[in-house]
């Protein structure tokens, strides 16, 4: 049972992220692969504080969301002026500086070991430290993310966010605003990342650079195109389909040093056929033009 | 000049060989095609795992390097399909990238299911070294200059040609192209072809040189199109000397400031070029996406 609940789990930290991920790669229209960059961020920084500075889990999280939205508005304010390959090329290298720097700055993160013995979740003075009860606060908070954003970008904002999305030309029309809601995007997207990564840290108790590289990064963007993006539960989907691929792999055969080949050669699949076939994803969402 | 430093540029000069190689290969089809190449990295694999393989059971140094072309001439074919296909549909380049990566992603989880993730290596004797001063010069040096002249030569003549002629308007426009009457599926053909054997070629001398493992070569891939981005839109010349200066960088910034800090040196290089210059190094793509 408690199996099914860590699956659960896993389920609602991919979904915050899959869901943040989307207000940029669906609403705005930028295919940006540095997401597990701000997902990284918010882990580190909110486990460094309860390691180090031995916050509580609530104060150690705001500030790894804090940290998250502060590193992703230099990144805002230089995707505003990409499109394209532009936006993808640069925005996977910031990714793969991100693994390099979490992996050579050994003082502070931990280097290529990581950090260990993450306090667990604990609210207040609940102590959340069975997989059961903190699988169930982390689909709640999923779901209470699901409806922000959904709020959000069915607003007059996620109106603003489709014009620039379908025509580059409005961000000229809009002049200023249109850095604005760039940076208000990559601000709101970072911060869930940002939450993600602290459930993330202190539920794993452990993390390491490899967490967060390009395998992660691709995982996601899968997650939300392949459910399609933009549609309310599409990257929700996404989330749920590529999760549960590693874990059906598992429960039907290979040993375990050939389910993460087994997983690189079906997220592969993937990728190809959805790029080939279905383009809009399974809910028929944005495609890129 | 002590010794010590030429040696390292010597090393840099035979590293940015490679980088040069899989620049040009990079380049031919991304400013043909307008795919960003990541799956050059399969090509790679496969002539790695083909030359190691075949090494295993002859010695004769041309065979193995040929089983490494062919494997990634193969593997080249089935990747033109796949960028026909997407062309066919008019898919944006976002989406040929993804499809791209994921060719890569299928490839390596592929190649760590049959061969297993363990580095294979090679029981070929890679020949001699000569020593000048203080100087070392392996065979292996010798053989990656040596194919790097070959190939500058080689593909100078093929631009020369009709047909590279034709290469060269195909990535100027594509539908002009098309409309003149022009066969681009030959052209296309050739251009793939002659991406996968070179970089078949660096795979080989790569896997005889330090082994093969599945999961590797994406940032040898991301080298070779940082150096074909920052060429410009030459198709030879420009990667060839980027390549080259990154090799020699890269040697001198392992040397001074240690390995570690070596990628986070081309990725920040990328990403300045990327943020700072986006018309230099992707315009056709980016005006291509206008409306």
């Amino acid at each position: 049972m408690n199996y099914v609940f860590y699956i659960l789990l896993v389920f609602g930290i991919y979904a915050i992220l899959s869901v943040s991920l989307d207000i940029l790669v669906g609403h705005l229209g930028l295919l940006v692969l540095c997401h597990s960059a701000f997902f990284a961020v918010g882990a580190y920084v909110s486990a460094s504080m309860m390691l180090n500075a031995g916050f509580p889990f609530t104060m150690a999280a705001i500030i790894g969301v804090v940290a998250s939205v502060l590193f992703s508005i230099p990144v805002g304010f230089a995707a505003r002026k990409l499109r394209g390959d532009a936006v993808v090329l640069g925005s996977f290298s910031l990714l793969l500086i991100t693994v390099d720097l979490l992996e050579n700055l050994r003082g502070i993160t931990g280097g290529l070991d990581g950090l260990r013995d993450i306090p667990s979740i604990r609210i207040g003075s609940w102590s959340v430290e069975s997989t059961p009860a903190q699988a169930v606060l982390v689909v709640v908070v999923a779901i209470i993310c699901w409806g922000t954003i959904r709020r959000i970008t069915s607003s007059a904002y996620g109106n603003f966010l489709h014009a620039l999305r379908d025509d580059p030309h409005a961000a000229v029309g809009l002049r200023s605003y249109s850095t604005s809601l760039y940076l208000r995007s990559f601000s709101l997207a970072s911060g869930f990342a940002g939450l993600a990564g602290a459930f993330y840290a202190s539920h794993m108790t452990y993390i390491n650079p490899s967490v967060f590289g390009s395998d992660q990064a691709i995982a996601l963007i899968a997650m939300v195109l392949l459910g399609g993006a933009s549609r309310p539960l599409g990257p929700v989907l996404g989330a749920a389909i590529v999760v549960s691929i590693p874990e059906l792999v598992r429960a039907f055969g290979g040993g375990i040093s050939e389910v993460g080949a087994i997983n690189y050669a079906i997220m592969g699949i993937v990728l190809v056929l959805f790029a080939t076939l279905k383009p809009r994803g399974i809910l028929g969402g944005y495609e890129f033009r | 000049m002590d010794w010590f430093w030429i040696e390292i540029a010597k090393n840099g000069i035979v590293n940015g060989a490679l980088v040069a190689l899989l620049a040009v290969s990079f380049s031919w089809v991304y400013r043909t095609t307008r795919v960003f190449h990541i799956a050059l990295a399969v090509q790679i694999l496969a002539g790695g795992y083909a030359a190691v393989f075949v090494s295993r059971k002859v010695t004769f140094f041309p065979l193995i390097l040929l089983a490494a072309i062919v494997s990634a001439g193969v593997i080249s074919m089935i990747l033109m399909a796949l960028h026909t296909q997407l062309q066919r549909r008019d898919t944006s380049n976002s989406l040929r990238l993804i499809a791209s990566v994921g060719a890569y992603f299928l490839a390596a989880g592929l190649a760590s299911l049959c061969f297993g993730n363990d580095i294979k290596r090679s029981t070929l004797n890679m020949g001699t070294s000569w020593q000048f001063g203080d100087i070392i010069v392996t065979s292996t040096d010798v053989r990656y200059v040596c194919l790097l002249i070959t190939t500058i030569v080689l593909l100078l003549v093929i631009l020369r040609l009709p047909v590279g002629r034709g290469i060269a308007a195909l990535g100027s426009n594509r539908k002009l192209f098309a409309v003149l009457g022009h066969d681009d599926r030959t052209v296309s053909l050739l251009v793939h072809l002659v991406s996968g054997a070179l970089a078949g070629l660096c795979g080989g001398f790569e896997a005889l040189r330090n082994g093969i493992e599945p999961y590797g070569y994406l940032p040898l891939a991301i080298s070779g199109a940082v150096a074909a981005l920052m060429g410009g839109r030459s198709l030879i010349v420009g990667p060839v000397i980027v390549g080259l200066l990154i090799g020699v960088l890269k040697s001198f910034t392992t040397q001074i400031i240690g390995d570690a800090w070596v990628d986070a040196s081309i990725y920040g290089i990328l990403l300045i070029m990327v943020c700072g210059w986006p018309r230099l190094v992707l315009a056709p793509a980016i005006e291509e996406e206008r409306p």
